[in-house]
């Protein structure tokens, strides 16, 4: 890459474009990665209002951006990306105790099976 | 930086199939998912899905409840019943689909393609959507009361 910046946000190539800032113009260069599928992804189906504020997050990812603060819009893209994956490990960690709790009541029944079966 | 937006479309087997692995990955656990819901059919109560824990702890359907049975309804071709379990969901299966294919189409191009999801305001609407249709499907009166599922 070019100059003493981190590359810019997005996947554009390294190609003869004239060499840019990582935040500035702003009008011409792209918003950072919201993460808005990640967000939409554990909310719709983790259920946990984690991914609301990944969502909120996300929202805030190109109004800051395009308002002029860079630095804000990258921490609330490294936001969104945080929340929706506590929100999918969340629901891991929900379905990893319900498989507990199934495993028990199995086991359970299991050793009761013989008082239970006359 | 991801590889394989180089610029330039992806060439010979190598570059494609690396192009492939994440969108191929993503359409393997969908199809994992999609058979474990056919067989586990939660639209017949008191099977082995789990039920949305929202659902279970609170007595109220979250925006995603009813997104396992659209989706075994839809698996077997019943758009009206998968539109009942939950129409915003099967609308999001949409968008998730052609955002899919853009992702696919630009790994493969070497340069990304712009979605639904990279416009300015999908956001704030995704989240707008979100809130209603988590208040209006909990609504107990009608015409609202035919959306909780």
């Amino acid at each position: 890459m070019t100059g003493p910046y981190p590359p810019p946000g997005g996947p554009y190539p390294p190609g003869p474009y004239p060499p840019q800032g990582p935040y500035g113009p702003y009008s011409y260069g792209p918003p950072p990665d919201n993460h808005l599928v990640w967000a939409i992804l554990s909310t719709v189906f983790c259920c946990v209002p984690f991914g609301i504020v990944a969502i909120v997050k996300a929202t805030q990812v190109n109004t800051l951006w395009y308002q002029g603060f860079p630095a804000e819009a990258h921490r609330a893209a490294d936001e969104a990306r945080k929340w929706a994956m506590w929100s999918a490990l969340s629901l891991a960690i929900l379905f990893g105790l319900y498989l507990l709790v199934v495993l028990v009541v199995f086991l359970i029944v299991g050793a009761s099976a013989s008082r239970l079966v006359p | 930086m991801s590889t394989v937006y180089r610029g330039v479309p992806a060439r010979g087997a190598r570059a494609v199939a690396l192009a492939l692995a994440g969108p191929g990955a993503v359409v393997a656990g969908a199809g994992v998912a999609c058979a474990a819901v056919w067989l586990g059919d939660p639209t017949t109560p008191g099977g082995p899905l789990p039920v949305c824990p929202t659902k279970l702890l609170f007595g109220i359907d979250c925006p995603g409840c009813g997104g396992m049975r659209m989706a075994y309804s839809l698996l077997h071709g019943d758009f009206s019943a998968a539109l009942h379990y939950n129409a915003v969901a099967l609308v999001f299966v949409a968008l998730l689909a052609w955002s899919g294919a853009a992702w696919t189409a630009g790994r493969l191009r070497g340069r990304a393609m712009r979605s639904w999801l990279h416009w300015r305001w999908t956001p704030h609407v995704v989240g707008v959507t979100f809130a209603l249709w988590f208040v209006l499907r909990n609504l107990p009166f009608a015409p609202f009361s035919g959306l909780f599922v």
